[in-house]
């Protein structure tokens, strides 16, 4: 094998096994503290917990939207990959 | 053998999404739509002043979104629970069809997401032109009157983007999340077998906690969607009804 496809080939390797733990690390710190703050928010004022929780999960649904892009270009770089072996 | 191991897999796994063809998705589609209609036929056709089991059912449902629709849109949101609300039962009937053995989810394919989302948003369009008039429609994109004017032309290209970008968001949001849930349940399911098993599949529940998940995600998917839907166009009406009310205030 030549070397920069040998290159490519773990640059591409490395991408798909890093990419989507780095997105998920971002995306759970976030998800934390905005369910830290919802919760916080809840039980200040516990007659808004309904308000609150429609807000707290449609922000969690946009912050794991992010992953989820990041999880569709795992699957896209994944599909790239050679497979190695007798599988 | 292994012809035959395959087969049961794929006939109780719901994790092989990426190698099954769109029609199937369709089909499945087809028969999550009968299931809402058998559903709502049942639920209704026959109404009581004490409702039954399924009447009271559908009665839960439709005051949520009566409710949530009032409290995000206010009260003209009343005319949008409708959508809002088949919208979300069709996502649900989508996605538990993938938790039964035999079925896939149809949401689990983006051509099925696109298709939903293409209608909420085009539906968006059609109101927000109906609601602030052709010009207001343009001046809504600019921000007129919010912004100084020189900003107006950037801020109508950000918003025009940001406009685009809402049914790729909104398509991809569900596609991956059931996608996800069936390939992780997959990758469960393949990743002993070949080592142990020298199987395809492994004949164990292993992804059992996968799909006790999955039925969390379908509940909170499908609110999500309608919950966009009633926020996207809470964002398009909510300037022209603000005017209307104080015009009626004074």
């Amino acid at each position: 094998m030549e070397l920069g496809t040998g290159l490519y080939l773990m640059g591409l390797a490395i991408a798909t096994g890093l990419g989507l733990p780095i997105a998920v690390i971002g995306a759970a710190l976030g998800q934390g503290r905005a369910a830290a703050g919802a919760m916080e928010g809840m039980a200040r004022q516990p007659e808004l917990a309904g308000r609150i929780q429609t807000g707290m999960i449609l922000a969690l649904a946009f912050i794991e939207s992010l992953v989820l892009f990041s999880f569709v270009i795992f699957f896209l770089l994944q599909g790239r990959l050679p497979t190695v072996g007798g599988q | 053998m292994n012809k035959g191991l395959e087969l049961v897999g794929l006939l109780t796994q719901t994790g092989v999404a990426a190698s099954i063809p769109p029609p199937v998705f369709s089909v499945f589609s087809l028969i999550a739509a009968v299931a809402l209609l058998i559903f709502a036929f049942a639920a209704t056709h026959n109404m009581q002043k004490r409702p039954g089991r399924l009447q009271n059912l559908a009665e839960i449902i439709y005051e949520f979104f009566d409710n949530l629709a009032v409290s995000l849109v206010g009260p003209h949101g009343r005319k949008y629970v409708p959508l809002a609300g088949t919208i979300f039962l069709f996502i649900l009937f989508s996605n538990l069809l993938g938790l039964i053995p035999p079925g896939i989810a149809p949401t689990a394919s983006l051509n099925t997401t696109i298709a939903l989302a293409l209608i909420v948003i085009v539906y968006v369009q059609y109101e927000s032109i109906r609601a602030n008039g052709i010009v207001g429609y343009f001046k809504h994109f600019a921000r007129w009157g919010e912004v100084p004017v020189f900003i107006a032309p950037l801020m109508f290209i950000i918003e025009v983007v940001s406009e685009l970008a809402k049914p790729v968001s909104l398509s991809i949001r569900l596609y991956a999340n059931m996608f996800g849930k069936e390939q992780v349940a997959m990758a469960l399911i393949t990743a002993l077998a070949v080592p142990l098993f020298k199987a395809a599949y492994i004949p164990l529940p292993i992804q059992f906690p996968v799909l006790l998940l999955g039925v969390l995600v379908a509940f909170v998917q499908a609110f999500v969607f309608s919950l966009l839907t009633l926020i996207y166009l809470a964002l398009v009406t909510e300037h022209a009804h603000h005017h209307e009310e104080h015009a009626h205030a004074h």
